[in-house]
């Protein structure tokens, strides 16, 4: 675990410019190609870059009509990627967009490898880009590790991604 | 003779109703009752009367809240063992889990109150009592405003046409909101003079879970909402079942 946190300790961003949420997008295009890619970035409460891949045969985002048509009769499935923007960190996750139930609206699933067959190619992808981009990939098991912020213990996935929970030690993986 | 036999047949057939009402009616509530009296179990394990629920629910309405999840599917928490004997229709907006922190979550169906393993009789006085225990918690305490309103540095409050949706929390509101007491101008902001707290209700009943523990929701409305272009508003429910909003790209 201290492993983790040492290589944390000594990566930094090289330039103010990685830190920007359309820099990454345009990466993310380039590599996901015919995938809508949806730049989902809140910095009100996160300190990540967030994006929402649609990996269904859609050419939309999670909020179109087009998804909300499809919920009506079957499961859709994203990718969500979350890029530190304190450090060069990414953690990304696949999720499985459940059926709606008589309209009523049941959330999703979440996965550190793909729910398919078909989306093992993504999950390749994933990790060349990762290297591509000199990120730092982050477990979910590493986003648990507690680490000290301001005085007071958080979870790893708290201090580098997302500060939007009431709970600074609960990750949603 | 004919007449004679009818009249028995009749006889025969009320008297079998009534047995067999009453054994239904005991077998549904043999383990709940002891010489009369219904019991709960509380979240420590004691038993209390109905008589005492219905006296702690009076007293602590103010305690009492809503869980911020709707996509539960709340024709499966229906007991197959229960017999309803009158179909109620409950009020759209008592409908979701709620907590009693003395006795935990119940269950409010479009028809009925699930309290634990039991059915809370349609009716009866603890069902009134939950009913307008939750009424009070949806309406008395949620201050209504309109969109231009100025938003009060705390407490409930709802949009007139969105009482069914979680209220909203003024206090967390409020650091998105120009000019209020809470405002934090690092934090994504609503137009001047603009409240939000209809948009978050409204994205909150048509918008898409966007965080596993379905806790945030975002809503695209099509339309600027934000006061830099923003279309689409992202919402966080919190564990008090409150509700706060604010613009996102």
């Amino acid at each position: 675990m201290s492993n983790i946190l040492d290589k944390i300790e000594k990566i930094y961003y090289s330039d103010e410019s990685l830190k920007e949420s359309f820099y990454w997008k345009t990466k993310l295009l380039k590599c996901f190609g015919r995938h809508y890619v949806d730049d989902l970035t809140d910095l009100s409460y996160s300190t990540c870059l967030t994006y929402l891949v649609t990996l269904s045969e859609i050419n939309g985002s999670l909020f179109s009509r087009e998804v909300d048509l499809l919920l009506e009769s079957s499961d859709l499935y994203f990718l969500e990627i979350l890029i530190s923007n304190q450090k060069p960190l990414i953690t990304f996750h696949f999720w499985k967009y459940l059926k709606k139930d008589d309209g009523i609206d049941k959330g999703f699933l979440v996965s550190d490898v793909p729910y398919l067959k078909e989306h093992d190619l993504i999950y390749k992808k994933m990790f060349d880009f990762i290297n591509d981009n000199n990120l730092l990939f982050i477990n979910d098991n590493d986003l648990k590790s507690k680490v000290f912020l301001e005085g007071r213990l958080v979870s790893l996935y708290y201090k580098f991604f997302n500060q939007e929970g009431e709970d600074p030690l609960k990750v949603p993986y | 003779m004919k007449k004679s036999f009818m009249r028995l047949m009749s006889l025969v057939l009320v008297l079998s109703m009534i047995l067999s009402y009453n054994v239904t009616y005991a077998q549904s509530f043999t383990n709940d009752f002891n010489e009369g009296t219904k019991y709960y179990q509380t979240i420590s394990g004691e038993k209390i009367t109905e008589e005492e629920l219905i006296e702690y629910i009076q007293n602590n309405v103010d305690k009492i809240y809503k869980v911020p999840d709707i996509s539960v599917d709340y024709s499966s928490n229906l007991d197959n063992n229960y017999t309803v004997s009158a179909a109620i229709a409950i009020p759209a907006w008592a409908i979701g889990q709620w907590v009693i922190p003395l006795i935990g979550t119940i269950i409010v169906t479009p028809t009925l109150i699930k309290l634990g393993n039991q059915v809370v009789e349609a009716g009866s006085k603890l069902f009134d009592t939950i009913i307008n225990a939750i009424e009070r918690i949806v309406f008395s305490k949620a201050k209504v405003v309109g969109p231009k309103d100025k938003l009060p540095n705390q407490g409930k409050v709802t949009d007139k046409n969105h009482k069914n949706s979680p209220p909203v929390d003024a206090g967390k509101q409020g650091k998105h909101v120009p000019g209020h007491n809470n405002n934090d101008r690092r934090k994504s902001q609503w137009p001047e003079g603009r409240n939000g707290v209809k948009e978050t209700q409204e994205a909150w009943e048509n918008g898409r879970f966007v965080k596993g523990d379905n806790s945030v929701k975002t809503y695209d409305f099509g339309r600027k909402v934000g006061p830099n272009g923003e279309t689409r508003v992202k919402v966080h429910g919190d564990s008090k079942g409150l509700i706060h909003g604010y613009p996102v790209h």
